[in-house]
């Protein structure tokens, strides 16, 4: 009994500093609203209007690549719009002219605004490449910031016109805390590394020696 | 000493309220960082799968036509549903998929249908064990994902299932023994043991609090022996 409570006690001084952060990061974590921090409480849905005054170009008039996979005729901004994916790539035609349609910042402007429910003014739209708020995107986007009381910023993918998600300064409190929590001090969410792996192993020793040391101290000598 | 004795009690006694929780955050903690996250998202089971329109665009009806027979629709989607050129046209009545060279509605994948596209996409060569329609109380592996969905169940080592939605043939997900217990490990570790999402309930802010102080009490010990202890 005395060995573990050693072991306990080495174990201690190798990972308290880290525990002290999972237990403090977790918890604020869990005492920030999810619903806000995934920016949920601002997105709302587009409405989307039916295709029927609309006349497309026909397919074979789109000079199509012979991987194209996937078509959509849709509306982006308003406009009706050929979407056409290859494994590669995503191409915007406008579906009238047959000409590319651009995303570009007065247009991600107007997406972003469509996105978002509340009336605060959009203070700045800004092309950022694999935007780091964006833990899984990689591709570019258009940030673009409002000015309501959780400056939220709204990213629009800048290849297809399709909103990425809200971000906003509770966002911003989260993924810090989860950079915290998962060790990650480079960014991009990975909590597969050696050094959160030896942490959580000692962890789990410490955890269990300490639960050990409670059931023969309470066995021994009750609750004092 | 006072204050050592008291600190000592007080870790005990938080430990006796929070052992079990910190234990189980330990073990779920562990399992999560050392079980990578692309094994546990299955990515070793599913092999790209390309599915040209090429060599189906010559008798497929252009997106005028289809229109003039739905005026209602706000989008429409063609790809292939297997072999064949699908519409999915997607208005206020919901989605329906069309046959993209009759422009007739097409029915349901059968089990058949739903396992062969499937198997296309499954990397290993086990074969199906059976193939399920799941129409309501989905299991909550899919929760996030509209029904109805096909199960597909592979006989692998890994109990590996892929979902695919019956009326696009589009794969919709997978799940496997690894990625369930980390589903199960996940929802003990946020202590939501109904929905597993909602982080910001009351159990878990008041464990977490008290583990805190356990962990504060414990420093505090490991302070009074290894530093302050020495001078004794």
């Amino acid at each position: 009994m005395r060995k573990l409570r050693t072991l306990h006690r080495w174990l201690g001084l190798l990972v308290f500093l880290q525990v002290l952060i999972w237990m403090g990061s977790g918890l604020v974590i869990s005492l920030v609203d999810a619903g806000v921090a995934r920016g949920s409480t601002t997105l709302q849905q587009v409405s989307t209007t039916p295709l029927d005054a609309v006349a497309p170009q026909a397919l074979t008039a789109l000079n199509l690549s012979p991987t194209v996979e996937n078509i959509r005729l849709t509306r982006i901004d308003g406009e009706p719009v050929y979407r056409l994916a290859t494994p590669e790539r995503v191409t915007l035609i406008h579906a009238e002219t047959g000409r590319p349609l651009m995303i570009d910042a007065e247009r991600a402007r107007r997406i972003a605004r469509a996105s978002f429910a509340g009336d605060a003014s959009i203070v700045a739209a800004t092309r950022e490449e694999r935007p780091a708020a964006l833990a899984k995107f990689e591709g570019t986007a258009w940030r673009v910031g409002f000015g309501d009381s959780l400056a939220t910023d709204v990213y629009v993918d800048a290849a297809d016109g399709r909103v990425l998600g809200h971000r906003n300064n509770r966002s911003a409190l989260v993924e810090f805390l989860l950079k915290l929590h998962f060790m990650d001090y480079n960014g991009g969410h990975d909590f597969n590394h050696p050094l959160i792996i030896v942490a959580a192993f000692l962890a789990l020793w410490l955890a269990l020696s300490g639960a050990l040391l409670l059931i023969s101290s309470l066995r021994r000598v009750g609750l004092r | 000493m006072r204050a050592r004795l008291l600190s000592r009690r007080l870790h005990k006694w938080l430990a006796l309220l929070v052992g079990v929780q910190l234990v189980i955050w330990a073990v779920s903690g562990f399992y999560m960082v050392a079980v990578h996250i692309d094994i546990i998202h299955g990515d070793m089971l599913v092999q790209p799968v390309e599915a040209p329109l090429a060599g189906g665009l010559d008798q497929v009806l252009s997106p005028a036509d289809i229109l003039s027979a739905r005026p209602d629709a706000h989008s429409l989607n063609l790809f292939m549903r297997g072999q064949r050129p699908v519409y999915l046209v997607a208005s206020e009545q919901g989605d329906a998929v069309l046959d993209a060279r009759s422009g007739e509605p097409l029915p349901a994948l059968t089990g058949d249908e739903a396992a062969a596209i499937a198997r296309r996409y499954f990397s290993g060569d086990a074969p199906v064990r059976s193939t399920t329609l799941v129409e309501r109380d989905p299991p909550s592996e899919i929760a996030p994902f509209p029904l109805p969905l096909w199960r597909v169940d592979f006989d692998d080592r890994w109990g590996t299932s892929f979902y695919i939605a019956p009326d696009s043939g589009r794969f919709v997900t997978r799940r496997h023994t690894l990625w369930r217990v980390f589903d199960f490990l996940w929802m003990l570790h946020i202590m939501d043991y109904e929905a597993r999402e909602d982080i910001n309930n009351s159990l878990l802010r008041i464990l977490s609090s008290l583990a805190l102080l356990l962990g504060l009490t414990g420093s505090w010990l490991v302070y009074l022996r290894f530093a302050a202890g020495r001078s004794r």
